[in-house]
């Protein structure tokens, strides 16, 4: 009987490893039909050469937002041209910098990538000579506004081509502000009185997502514009002319800036709050001010959050001083594109990304959907119809005078970038005096002298 | 008499917190995956959901693809725990029962397996893996799976074996068996404790394997479960209720094969200790 019995199990042993073995070589074609059928009815009518691009996007959520457009774009793209394979792979944030690190190393990088014109991401790739040059008379009829390559260019050749203008302003809760007598702030010093009072109320004044660190240093780059009424002054800094200590401008945003953490201006807990729940915290009716990009326009059509919310969001440009006007606006381009130089088609890949950038292609779609600001000339896509907070943000948009550019932390490696953040964090949270915060901030510049 | 009483009523107290200290999770991750992603972080701890949102569920089965990540990540999972499982207890016998030449310093050697961490292996092995073709292949993740698996799976078996005492072998030799009719008529029997406990370790360890994942594979054909999550990240932020309904899913497995095996694991770890 024993015997027996230990035979059974060993057949089972073994049958469940053929099982699975089979499983891993017969769960394939079960999985395969709906792509066959995709490929089959693409090539059924072969016109011209069979084309595969890869795609290497951060947009990992295809069904909402800049995501969805961009992989209706790529449908639509590949319906017109039946020849044109384009595989898309899409990760989030992380972890496709951190594929792209590997992808980089082994020389196998996707034929379209997504990148971001800022040092710390393009220019070790072009450094290593793994961008393709693009021809800036291809994309002509793109229409990018002024300025809006600079960040993918390098010697005066350009490397890559932005998706968005981003840029940072105050959304707000109208009914918290009516509800409890505060004015909506126009100064700096309205700014904090406005926090002072809503806290003194009982509600959150400011959210923030501080735990990530990246919306503070832009924040930072708002408070010394009013103080020193330039944002070339930072540049200047980074670039080596200059220094953040024993400036009076600089201590004194960076004093402004902390009491806002003395006063509890911030959200509670908004040092270990993430994106998620601050923009919750905001749109749940607990925070009276949102300190975010202009990405957020979908705020007011959000059906995650009450309608009494959607009603009455609103955005204002930050606060202006008495040296900088509330048209001097952190603003800068954000994502974009990159052809990888060993693409086996880099023509073909220019003429897809030529196709994308079409005004009627992505900047109208953009907009329309309220999902960002494209960073191509949009005005004849405005319908008339957009939301309050839209036409609020465009408003903000076009009255820009100057901007900052580029985000100081982005501006380096990614050590700088971590130790740019901390000093941020530590400022907020008191850990550091703002003497001390500039001294971090230097010794960070150190790094990318 | 006293002993079959009921335990000091502190004792029960106690043992109910922590009980509840480690059920809370779960009832969190359920709770909120009936939420839509506007009630998240909130201020109250748990939330009764106004409607339940199964808007979510529906989402993680079409959009987020959560039958077909399932299989591939079932059929993953299950070649790897058995392939580790058989290799483990073949080793496990070599290292306590037979004599050979170099047998501690091959032990050491695969025991030095713990101390590499999968990171330090990510970029060597995708460029192994681009040579030899098997990028985007199941058998990318399965073999480093193995791998990863074989020198705690081998401490596990060589701990257990040594505490199995020889003389029942012995008998079985004089009765005419093979080493293998000894691996398979004798040993797995005996060891089936230890066997459950690697298994359930390695599918554990395995099943919500990301950053490997992540590395090797491109097309959706082979993706796994964790891949559904990060269908719902946005840009800044993402569909959290679909993320938690994805998240309940993948618990759901693992929850299952505890509660069926636990006493059996809880007999291969201390079986294996006992002998140091």
């Amino acid at each position: 009987m024993k015997r027996a019995m230990i035979l059974v199990m060993m057949f089972a042993l073994t049958g469940m490893l053929l099982a699975a073995c089979g499983g891993s070589n017969g769960g394939a074609p079960a999985n395969q039909p709906p792509q066959t059928n995709k490929e089959d009815g693409t090539n059924s009518k072969p016109e011209g050469e069979q084309v595969k691009l890869k795609f290497f996007s951060a947009l990992a959520d295809r069904s909402n937002g800049p995501g969805k457009i961009e992989q209706n774009l790529i449908d639509a793209y590949m319906k017109e041209n039946p020849n044109v394979k384009i595989e898309v792979e899409a990760l989030q944030d992380e972890p496709y910098k951190a594929k792209m690190k590997v992808y980089a190393s082994s020389n196998d990088i996707p034929d379209i990538v997504q990148s971001w014109g800022q040092a710390s991401f393009i220019k070790p790739l072009i450094d290593a000579g793994l961008m393709l040059e693009l021809n800036e008379a291809d994309f002509a009829s793109s229409k990018f506004v002024p300025g809006a390559t600079d960040g993918f260019s390098q010697d005066g050749k350009l490397y890559g081509l932005p998706r968005n203008t981003d840029f940072f302003v105050i959304y707000y809760n109208k009914k918290l502000f009516e509800d409890h007598g505060v004015k909506v702030p126009e100064t700096t010093q309205e700014l904090k009185a406005a926090a002072e009072a809503f806290r003194k109320a009982g509600i959150n004044p400011i959210a923030s997502n501080g735990m990530e660190g990246w919306s503070l240093p832009i924040w930072f780059e708002y408070v010394a514009q009013r103080h020193n009424g330039d944002f070339n002054q930072m540049d200047a800094v980074l670039n080596g002319e200059a220094a953040f200590s024993g400036n009076a401008d600089f201590l004194a945003a960076a004093t402004e800036m902390q009491e806002f953490a003395v006063i509890k201006g911030l959200a509670d807990g908004f040092i270990t709050a993430d994106y998620g729940t601050s923009r919750n915290m905001f749109g749940q009716g607990q925070a009276a001010m949102f300190l975010m990009g202009n990405w957020e326009a979908g705020l007011a059509t959000d059906e995650n959050f009450p309608e009494e919310f959607r009603n009455n969001v609103g955005a204002i440009p930050y606060p202006a001083s008495d040296k900088g006007k509330t048209t001097d606006v952190a603003a800068w381009f954000g994502g974009g594109y990159s052809v990888a130089k060993n693409s086996k088609h880099p023509e073909e890949a220019v003429k897809f990304l030529q196709y994308f950038f079409a005004p009627e292609n992505w900047a109208k779609q953009l907009w329309q959907t309220g999902s960002g600001t494209p960073a191509q000339n949009f005005d004849e896509f405005l319908t008339g119809s957009e939301s309050e907070l839209q036409k609020q943000l465009i408003g903000i948009f076009s009255s820009i005078t100057s901007s900052s550019g580029t985000p100081v932390q982005d501006n380096g490696t990614d050590e700088f970038k971590t130790k740019v953040m901390e000093a941020h964090q530590n400022l907020l949270s008191q850990l550091i005096t703002p003497e001390a915060f500039l001294k971090e901030l230097d010794a960070a510049v150190a790094l990318i002298k | 008499m006293e002993r079959q009483g009921r335990p000091p009523i502190v004792l029960q107290l106690l043992l109910g917190l922590v009980a509840l200290l480690q059920i809370f999770p779960l009832v969190w991750l359920v709770n909120f995956s009936f939420l839509k992603s506007g009630d998240f972080f909130g201020s109250e701890i748990l939330k009764w959901p106004k409607t339940f949102e199964f808007a979510n569920y529906v989402n993680a089965f079409t959009y987020g693809s959560v039958p077909k990540y399932l299989l591939n990540s079932f059929i993953i999972t299950a070649v790897t725990i058995v392939a580790a499982a058989v290799f483990s207890l073949m080793m496990g016998y070599a290292f306590t029962r037979m004599e050979w030449k170099l047998r501690g310093l091959a032990l050491g050697l695969i025991m030095l397996g713990m101390i590499v961490p999968i990171h330090a292996t990510l970029l060597p092995n995708f460029t192994l893996f681009n040579n030899m073709g098997l990028l985007d292949h199941p058998l990318s993740l399965i073999l480093p799976y193995i791998a990863f698996s074989l020198p705690i799976s081998t401490l596990i078996m060589t701990g257990f074996l040594e505490t199995v005492p020889r003389s029942i072998e012995e008998s079985a030799v004089m009765d005419g068996c093979g080493v293998f009719g000894l691996l398979t008529r004798i040993i797995f029997p005996i060891t089936k404790p230890a066997v459950a406990t690697v298994c359930i370790m390695n599918f554990i360890s395995w099943w919500n394997e990301f950053i490997m994942a992540n590395t090797f594979l491109t097309s959706d054909r082979f993706k796994t479960l964790p891949f559904s999550i990060m269908k719902f990240a946005g840009q800044y932020s993402s569909n959290y209720g679909a993320q938690f309904a994805v998240m309940t899913m993948i618990a759901l497995p693992t929850l299952i094969i505890y509660l069926l095996f636990t006493e059996q694991m809880a007999r291969g770890i201390t079986a294996g200790a006992v002998k140091g």
